[in-house]
């Protein structure tokens, strides 16, 4: 009996009150200069989404319930007072439910685009296993804390390494003999010119974002085998180089320099490289074929960035290792958004790692996208997106525009004009933050009864006081 | 504020060249032979005609006034230079710019640039000729050549910068700014005939057809001739070129030309400021000399009545409340500071308080109006997510009454502490007296805490309505409303130590003063020192050694007291 007394005693005391708010204020301070130094994810990661940030919230949720309940019998002088506490419990309970049950994520659309699908913060590692799919959560690290591997041992794989922030590295080496994703790749390096510029790079004929590139004054182009060179324009500003890998691994090459002049020739490069230089009509720029794969693979691996933290950061990546004895431990890596597949416990599985997507019941349309710039500058002084609810007959209601401040409300879900991806000559991507919240009414409700306790708890004081001073 | 400028593009924009040269027709042999005596202030001239000339300029139609003070503020970081008018300044600049850029105009407040540029650390102002011969700034300004202009971030996330890069970028664009007055690029007066397009430059026009270039001319041939009737004829001339070239140019958009350079030469806010100082002193003498009551109150109503009128006039120039910067928010927190005062004066009738509350709003308006590089005193167009915004406005205006409400606290804390102190050293038979003074001045304390929690406490959550309402998000974790949260806990907790008794009258006079350090880095340090989160339009930086040298001070004061009241009376400090 005297335990549970004085625990009661402790837990409705005004002590542990003052000591819980002034303890809430330091790690609340903690957070911020976390932020400030940081970035706002390692602020979420010590403090505000931390277990024991959350235990603090708890204790301050359980003292002002203990301390209302020993005010107990409550009479009408306690009513100010009894409105202001239960009016933080309702915020608190507000926000575990938002929380807990709440939906915050981000949709993009463009222009003539429908789409459903929602992205939300946390991300995801899952495994496709014939029919089968299963989704594990990939808790977000920031880079100063090291990363506790996670295991599944029913697919003898092992996520070892999680970088937070991850820059790619490729490496095209000679494909196996069953490869199927494999494709010519070169090694160039184009150096000279007015500017004496020094590029190395690749192109690689598997993927259509490694065969055509722009490097400096010039745009190279990987042909695939039987179309015809020479087909391409050059613009003004760029000159052109075509290459085709023939049916002997010879490399034939038509350049157009910006000037409109064409030259074409044929080499041949190996391994360690060949010389397609000087290319006439190019201001004296050197072309130079460091290497050549005729058959190659692009395997890709993740390091660590050098820009960990802020908006520019770039997403994460995490390396999966097989525990299987017979691979010999081999693993990949996998960027935020890749997928592979793996050869595990002896059959085939799809892995990936994704940021988590919602498909919602409906999609949004988007018609239009407007952009109004305050005069004579190139400054947005406001957006806004015209959308319409897809299928038609969940909303009816045709046509809605959704700008700054004025989001739309469909079905329990909430969009908000957050953003928009730059474009020239004008912006056709819009960006909503969607949004569902089962605890805002809680909240709501809590606020007005706080601020109204307040008011009222103040009053009554002044009010007794003058009372008191004239009687 | 000007990180407002730098970081969103509005003002003026970086142009990345450094050679100089007058490009107007105008004759440049004059100036060689005027020689370095004609860098003086043309004072005989009239400035106020030209100065309602409309050009547009950082997003908006303003008087050519504004934008002469808005570039002297911006290059040379004060509001005046030299005892030259801003019109004045700039026209001499157009006239002699070879021997301006031998003057050291430009201020640079970081060591760590001036280290980083090789500049001697012990000097502040820099003469351009010093600037663009440094091989760091020619470097830096190869490097900004080389990257495209950075497009506006739609809502905060401007990537992120060193704040001495944001210093280095800013002096870089100090320079082109006065390169671009010298020669007329900068003087866009010139509108186009679609409303939306920007209008073009002096620079650009071309041909004798121009009336506006030849208008312009005039008036810089009557300023190198100092012709004061002809500058007032050509002055008038300019303008009246300028108003039928604009498009649909309405009489009210003239009128608020004209309203923003009368608010430019009334400066309300200054004029306001005088009379809150005399009013403090009043104050303080009528506390003795009652009969000087009514003469305090007078210089009081002339005092708010300045500070509402120019409420009124900037609002309406700039259609819509005073809430953008910092700026504006110690201006509408000054104006707080005596609404809580006169209601608690309405209860109390004590005159103390008015006296306490004069005293800080001349404060709050002196240290607006000291640094307009720091808090950029003039009007600029808001970013998308403040614009017309009822929660907006409700939000911000209720946080930082409650900020003004903390503050008269702290005014009053101080004196109660500064009771505390001379009661140490009272004799016997005027500790009573003393008491009595310290029990009515924490009483007062008191009283306007409570009003700063109900209205932080409200502010805080109507700024999660605002949220909610248009990001869809009640509570972010962002720092300003973290802090505002803190600062709140911090005067909740000592609401709640005093409700128990723990607090002494000393303890809760001293922790008064020490929670406010909690709203100084809320409303000040989340913006000025931190510099993270989603109010990042209301960011900048400066300021820093005058903020802590504050706080410091503050804290010094307290632990004083604190100390010689121990000393007095050792066991006395912690009973209840």
């Amino acid at each position: 009996m005297r335990i549970w007394k004085l625990a009661l005693r402790t837990l409705s005391s005004l002590k542990l009150a003052v000591a819980v708010i002034l303890s809430l204020s330091a790690s609340l301070a903690t957070g911020t200069i976390l932020e400030s130094l940081y970035d706002i994810k390692t602020g979420r990661y010590w403090v505000y989404h931390s277990m024991a940030f959350r235990m603090l919230l708890g204790l301050l949720g359980v003292n002002i319930l203990f301390v209302a309940l020993s005010r107990w019998p409550w009479k009408r002088a306690h009513t100010a007072f009894l409105l202001a506490h239960l009016g933080i419990l309702l915020l608190l309970v507000g926000s575990a439910v938002t929380q807990k049950f709440g939906l915050d994520g981000s949709m993009r659309v463009t222009e003539g685009e429908t789409t459903g699908m929602v992205e939300l913060d946390q991300m995801y590692f899952f495994v496709r296993d014939g029919e089968q799919t299963k989704v594990f959560e990939v808790p977000w690290i920031p880079p100063m804390v090291d990363f506790r591997p996670i295991s599944r041992p029913e697919y003898g794989l092992e996520i070892s390494r999680f970088l937070p922030h991850a820059d790619p590295e490729f490496e095209f080496s000679p494909a196996p003999e069953q490869s199927k994703e494999s494709g010519p790749a070169l090694h160039l390096r184009l150096s000279g010119g007015p500017m004496r510029i020094k590029q190395e790079f690749w192109l690689w004929g598997a993927d259509p974002s490694w065969s055509d590139l722009v490097m400096g004054p010039a745009r190279f182009v990987l042909v695939p085998p039987g179309m015809p060179l020479g087909k391409l324009r050059p613009t003004p500003e760029q000159a052109l180089l075509e290459i085709q890998v023939g049916s002997r691994d010879e490399l034939k090459f038509a350049a157009t320099s910006r000037t409109g002049v064409k030259t074409s020739g044929q080499a041949r490069a190996t391994e360690r490289g060949g010389s397609l230089k000087m290319i006439p009509g190019w201001s004296n720029l050197e072309l130079e074929v460091l290497q050549f794969i005729p058959r190659a693979i692009n395997t890709t691996h993740y390091v660590s960035s050098r820009n960990l933290y802020g908006d520019s950061a770039p997403p994460p990546a995490l390396f999966v290792q097989t525990k299987d004895a017979s691979a010999h431990g081999s693993g990949l890596w996998l960027g935020l958004g890749d997928q592979a597949r793996m050869v595990t416990q002896g059959r085939e599985i799809t892995i990936g790692f994704s940021p988590r997507r919602i498909m919602l019941p409906f999609g949004l349309n988007l018609r239009e996208f407007k952009i109004a710039r305050y005069e004579g500058s190139d400054n947005p002084a406001s957006y806004s997106s015209l959308v319409s609810v897809d299928p038609e007959t969940t909303s009816g209601r045709g046509v809605v525009e959704i700008s700054m401040n004025e989001p739309l409300q469909q079905a329990g879900y909430t969009f908000y004009q957050a953003s928009y991806v730059p474009e020239a000559p004008r912006p056709k991507t819009s960006i909503f933050s969607v949004n569902r919240d089962p605890g805002r009414s809680t909240k709501y409700a809590g606020s007005l009864l706080l601020v109204a306790g307040v008011i009222l708890l103040f009053a009554r004081k002044y009010w007794l006081s003058r009372k008191g001073a004239k009687g | 504020m000007m990180g407002f400028k730098g970081s969103l593009g509005i003002g003026f924009g970086l142009r990345l060249s450094l050679a100089f040269g007058l490009s107007l027709g105008i004759g440049s042999n004059t100036c060689v032979a005027l020689g370095a005596d004609s860098i003086q202030p043309q004072s005989t001239l009239d400035y106020r005609e030209l100065g309602l000339t409309p050009i547009q300029s950082g997003g908006r139609i303003k008087p050519l006034d504004s934008f002469a003070r808005e570039a002297v503020i911006f290059v040379t970081g004060a509001r005046s230079f030299g005892g030259f008018e801003p019109l004045d300044l700039l026209l001499s600049w157009v006239k002699n710019p070879e021997e301006w850029k031998k003057v050291p105009l430009i201020r640079i407040p970081r060591k760590d640039l001036l280290k980083q540029l090789l500049l001697d650390e012990t000097r502040t102002k820099f003469a351009i000729d010093e600037l663009i011969g440094n091989p760091i700034v020619i470097q830096y300004v190869e490097n900004l050549r080389g990257q495209q202009a950075p497009q506006a971030a739609p809502m905060g996330g401007a990537p992120q910068q060193s704040q001495r890069e944001q210093e280095l970028r800013k002096v870089v664009q100090r320079v082109d700014l006065f390169r671009s007055i010298t020669t007329g690029e900068a003087w866009t007066l010139v509108p186009s005939l679609d409303r939306v397009k920007p209008w073009t430059s002096i620079a650009s026009e071309k041909g004798s057809a121009s009336e506006i270039l030849k208008g312009f001319e005039a008036v810089i041939r009557a300023y190198l001739t100092v012709d004061a009737p002809g500058f007032a004829a050509a002055s008038q001339g300019l303008r009246q070129a300028v108003e039928k070239r604009v498009p649909t140019y309405s009489d009210s958009e003239k009128n608020l030309v004209a309203l923003e350079s009368f608010y430019n030469r009334l400066r309300p806010f200054y004029v306001s400021m005088a009379f809150y100082f005399l009013a403090a002193l009043l104050w303080t003498v009528a506390i003795r000399l009652p009969k000087l009551s009514p003469l305090a109150m007078g210089s009081t109503v002339v005092a708010l009545g300045f500070h509402v009128f120019g409420f009124f006039l900037r609002m309406k120039i700039a259609g819509r409340p005073p809430v953008s910067n910092m700026y504006e928010s110690i201006i509408w927190v000054s104006f707080g500071i005596y609404l809580f005062a006169m209601i608690l004066y309405a209860i109390h009738r004590q005159k103390v308080i008015p006296a306490v509350a004069s005293f800080l709003s001349t404060f709050c308006l002196l240290a607006a109006d000291a640094s307009p590089a720091i808090m950029d005193p003039m009007i600029h167009p808001l970013v998308p997510v403040l614009r017309s915004n009822y929660w907006l406005t409700i939000h911000v205006l209720t946080i930082t009454l409650g900020y003004a409400a903390f503050a008269l606290s702290l005014g009053l804390a101080n004196v109660s502490l500064w009771f505390f102190a001379k009661k140490s050293r009272a004799p016997q038979t005027r500790q009573n007296h003393y008491t009595q003074k310290i029990t009515a001045m924490n009483l007062f304390t008191y009283r306007a805490i409570q009003f700063g929690v109900v209205l932080l406490a409200a502010g805080t959550i109507l700024g999660g309505v605002w949220a909610d309402y248009s990001w869809g998000r009640f509570w972010g974790w962002d720092p300003k409303e973290v802090w505002a949260l803190i600062a709140l806990l911090c005067y909740v907790a000592i609401l709640h130590a005093r409700f128990t008794g723990w607090m002494g009258q000393m303890a809760f006079a001293a922790w008064a003063v020490v929670a406010f350090l909690s709203v100084v880095m809320a409303w000040y340090g989340v913006n000025f020192v931190l510099g993270v989160g989603l109010h990042s339009y209301g960011f900048s930086s400066g300021g820093g050694y005058s903020v802590a040298t504050f706080c410091a001070l503050q804290l010094a004061y307290v632990g004083v007291v604190v100390g010689l009241y121990r000393k007095s009376r050792p066991r006395i400090l912690f009973s209840s």
